[in-house]
């Protein structure tokens, strides 16, 4: 809806009319009321969310050879004397892979048939840095043909209009927006626990509310100009919008109920899915969930630091399906991880591994069909001591997009893909 | 343009001082603009009795083994140094040789970094090359602490060029960055003992092939060549002009201060001063053109309502909320600037901390006080101001935005915010009272995050 519609309304005394399609309508409502309700609740459809996608960034480059070990396979050993997990610790998951050891846990969901793991993915001419690589997978664009920067997850919601136009389409608990997200017109917003708002109040003082009224004013005046005022006036709306929102779908959450999850403590990503399944529970209108765990680069000391991560991974994960599966929601759900880059088949000199190619994917959910999906590159057939891909990421994605979220993938990616079977 | 000294001073002040307390405009004002760009500029000749952090404590503001404290003390530097440029240079380098606290988790070696960075801020390029190189938190942060004769780690040499110097279109090649590791090899950082250690027995002396020269190049070769590359000139000198200018330098701009990299043998002083006297400094597409980070926004409103840091506490949990925790950038590349500053979180936090920075002069009764002083920057009676609701939002607009356009719709805003609990014939005490909250409106207003 454009800006000058959106003022008209506000002109004319906050009066209240039901919106057409993808107007953030609580802006309206809360603006004058002090309490906010649900899209339903105001004659507005929303955003089905039977199907929604949890993406987990594993920031660095996941050495997937240790991740996803073929523990048979006697070049593994030779390409890593020091650091490669032995074959009496795998955890086995078909004859010739096995599983990292600390990430057990995950069997738990691969016995059910819900976890699938995709082996050899990468796309064509490999970039090895962190940040080009990154924008390859936030993009979808290994071959760099996007003139604009418009991430595919935002092309996917492009591609609907309820999406497009709900700030909450997207939501990151990563305190930045990622590039996966980037449009001109932005469907995603970044929710980090315990702000102060500063557009409402309970606070009865007519002053501070005459000052807050003021201020939500102020970020409700639109323009169609794109320039910078524009954006932070429309961020300004929606941080607004997202508050309403937020706190309801977290008063709709039944704390009782996640008492089997066991989340692992003082773990980041376990935080972070926590906070995704009380907001999925509760009814928030988020179709694509985002976050991020750090620490994959692992070029000294591979060992300690990437089993303690893959372990706290596996437990999380378990832990988040496990609540979601006892307030009935697990089917709804799909999780996906990825990472830049895996990384080089030989180790290193510093019991590490440099930055190299092809890695593998987590894909889980309770419609998922579990096992292993793709080809494990070859370990003897190198390019310059990097491991050849046999999945193209934009395979995933394609059976993501068509398979779970209903998309269309060919036009989303611009091309299309094989699908995997994943779901 | 920006047209008008006053105007230029204040818009040189919000980019390379990050903004000015309302004391310090008179001296600004009499050096005029070039005489405070030079002020700025040449400020070793400013004298500083900023104290340093081993020497001095501030009941609880100093503390080596705390991060929090290490934030803490560099955003005090900000608010009451002398030097502003000095600082705003330090958290230039600290976002290009962006090294983290979650990696590095020593906070002595992370401000020993700090420190190296503050004094080389506008020294000699290929000196903080130099010295970077061997610096321990970069040792531990990049992995030249593990680097062997055998096995050289390649992070290093790949961010020198990628990150630091060329840029990533610059010109090199995988074969340089695997070539040029060979040369950071045999450095360590001791713990125990706090040395930096070099170890020959671990030192590469392969003859090497970089960047199109062949010989057995050592450390300091290998910095001499990268340094003296057109790319690098180009990548610092786009960087220089994005940060303080705007996003889209011209070519021939970069060429010229390409030349001014050359000519001076790399001293930074001499680019930044090519920067901030460039042609295009003070042009409609430089004016309010950047976003705010996060430090700079913080700062700026600390020094435009004249308050003390030790008022604000927390200062450095709103820069986190922000979004750019000092002395822990989010990788290597640093801190996405413009827009990205900008996502639903970070303005929560933006609003919050000028209410917040506003009530400490609520609290005190202050804001009176500081209004005045405010408007005398431009020769205003304050009392005069408030007579009316329209002369007192212009003019404290024009202090708090000077050049920035007020629009209709916000002033009707402000005007009715003004006006809202107004007896019928409002005396000039009753828009006194609603005058901190037209101080907050404005600072929370959208044109406020912009510089």
């Amino acid at each position: 809806m454009s800006g000058s519609t959106r003022r008209e309304f506000l002109q004319n005394g906050m009066s209240f009319v039901a919106m057409g399609i993808g107007m953030p309508a609580l802006f309206m409502e809360a603006a004058h009321a002090s309490t906010a309700r649900s899209l339903s609740a105001l004659g507005i459809p929303a955003v089905p969310s039977d199907k929604i996608l949890v993406l987990v960034e594993f920031s660095g480059g996941n050495d997937g050879l240790n991740t996803v070990i073929p523990h048979t396979n006697p070049a593994y050993q030779k390409l890593r004397p020091k650091i490669g997990i032995r074959k009496q610790d795998v955890v086995q998951i078909d004859g010739n892979l096995g599983l990292h050891p600390q990430m057990k846990p995950l069997m738990q969901l691969y016995e059910k048939g819900h976890l699938g793991v995709v082996t050899g993915v990468g796309y064509p001419n490999p970039n090895y840095s962190h940040f080009e690589s990154s924008d390859i997978w936030q993009l979808a664009d290994p071959a760099h043909q996007l003139k604009d920067r418009v991430g595919w997850v935002a092309r996917y919601f492009n591609e609907d209009g309820h999406l497009k136009s709900n700030p909450l389409s997207g939501l990151t608990l990563t305190g930045n927006m990622p590039l996966a997200f980037n449009a001109e017109d932005i469907a995603a917003s970044v929710y980090v626990q315990g702000q102060e708002d500063p557009f409402t109040s309970t606070n009865k003082d007519k002053e501070y509310q005459a000052r807050l009224a003021a201020r939500r004013t102020m970020y409700s005046q639109g323009t169609v100009a794109n320039n910078h005022l524009d954006f932070i006036r429309k961020v300004g709306q929606h941080a607004y919008t997202n508050t309403a929102d937020i706190r309801t779908a977290l008063t709709n959450y039944d704390k009782k109920a996640n008492k089997a999850a066991k989340y692992p403590q003082y773990n980041g990503l376990a935080e972070s899915l926590e906070s995704v399944a009380k907001l999925i529970v509760g009814g928030l209108s988020t179709r694509v969930y985002y976050v991020s765990v750090g620490g994959f680069d692992t070029h000294a000391n591979q060992p300690g630091q990437h089993g303690n991560l893959l372990g706290g991974i596996a437990q999380s994960i378990v832990a988040f399906f496990t609540d979601l599966e006892s307030q009935g929601r697990d089917k709804d759900v799909v999780l996906m991880s990825f990472s830049e880059f895996g990384r080089r088949a030989e180790e290193n000199d510093s019991a590490g591994t440099d930055h190299g190619t092809a890695s593998v994917m987590f894909v889980a959910g309770g419609a998922i069909k579990g096992g292993v999906h793709g080809a494990y590159p070859s370990l003897t057939d190198l390019k310059d001591g990097d491991l050849k891909f046999t999945t193209d990421f934009r395979r995933v994605y394609a059976n993501i997009l068509d398979g779970w979220l209903g998309s269309n993938s060919e036009k989303v990616l611009g091309a299309k893909y094989d699908p995997l079977g994943l779901v | 343009m920006i047209t008008g000294e006053a105007a230029r001073i204040k818009h040189l002040l919000r980019r390379a001082a990050f903004g000015c307390r309302s004391g310090e405009w008179a001296h600004w004002a009499s050096l005029g603009e070039k005489g405070t760009l030079n002020a700025l500029v040449d400020y070793n000749s400013t004298p500083t009795h900023i104290p340093d952090l081993a020497t001095d404590s501030f009941g609880g503001l100093v503390a080596p083994n705390d991060t929090d404290s290490l934030k803490r003390y560099w955003l005090y530097r900000f608010c009451e140094t002398p030097r502003p440029l000095e600082e705003v240079m330090t958290l230039f380098w600290h976002d290009h040789f962006a090294t983290s606290d979650y990696k590095v988790q020593n906070p002595s070696i992370e401000y020993r970094q700090n420190q190296l960075l503050r004094k080389h801020a506008l020294g000699d390029f290929r000196e903080i090359l130099g010295k970077i190189a061997v610096d321990p938190a970069m040792l531990v942060w990049l992995d030249g602490n593990n680097s062997t004769k055998k096995a050289p780690n390649e992070n290093f040499s790949r961010e020198l060029l990628e990150l630091f110097t060329m840029g990533v279109d610059g010109g090199y090649t995988e074969h340089d960055v695997k070539e040029g590791a060979k040369s950071f090899t045999g450095w360590s950082y001791d713990y125990d003992r706090y040395k930096v250690n070099f170890n020959s027995k671990n030192y590469n002396e392969e003859p090497k092939h970089y960047l199109g020269e062949s010989g057995n190049f050592s450390l300091d070769q290998t910095l001499d060549i990268v340094v003296q590359q057109p790319s690098t000139a180009k990548f610092i000198a786009k960087k220089l002009f994005e940060f303080f200018v705007h996003d889209n330098p011209p070519a021939e701009e970069l060429d010229r201060l390409s030349e001014i990299y050359f000519r001076n043998r790399y001293s930074i002083r001499e680019l930044v001063r090519g920067v901030l006297s460039s042609p295009h400094f003070f042009s409609d597409e430089a004016a309010f053109s950047r976003v705010k980070s996060p430090v700079q926004y913080c700062v700026m409103m600390v020094k435009t309502l004249d308050v003390p840091y030790s008022w604000i506490g927390d200062m450095q949990s709103y820069a986190d909320n922000m979004g750019q925790q000092l002395f822990n950038p989010p990788n290597v590349k640093g801190w996405k600037q413009g827009r990205n500053w900008i996502n639903t979180n970070t303005m929560t936090a933006r609003l919050n901390f000028a209410k917040h920075a506003v009530d400490q002069l609520r609290y005190r009764g202050l804001a009176k006080d500081r209004i005045t002083a405010g408007l005398a920057m431009s020769h205003i009676n304050a009392d005069h101001s408030f007579k009316t609701a329209d002369s007192a939002i212009e003019d404290v607009w024009d202090w708090l935005l000077p050049s920035m356009k007020l629009e209709p719709e916000t002033r009707q805003i402000l005007k009715d915010y003004m006006h809202e609990a107004a007896p019928k014939k409002p005396n000039p005490d009753y828009y006194w009272n609603r005058a901190p909250g037209l101080v907050e409106l404005i600072l929370t207003a959208p044109e406020y995050q912009l510089a």
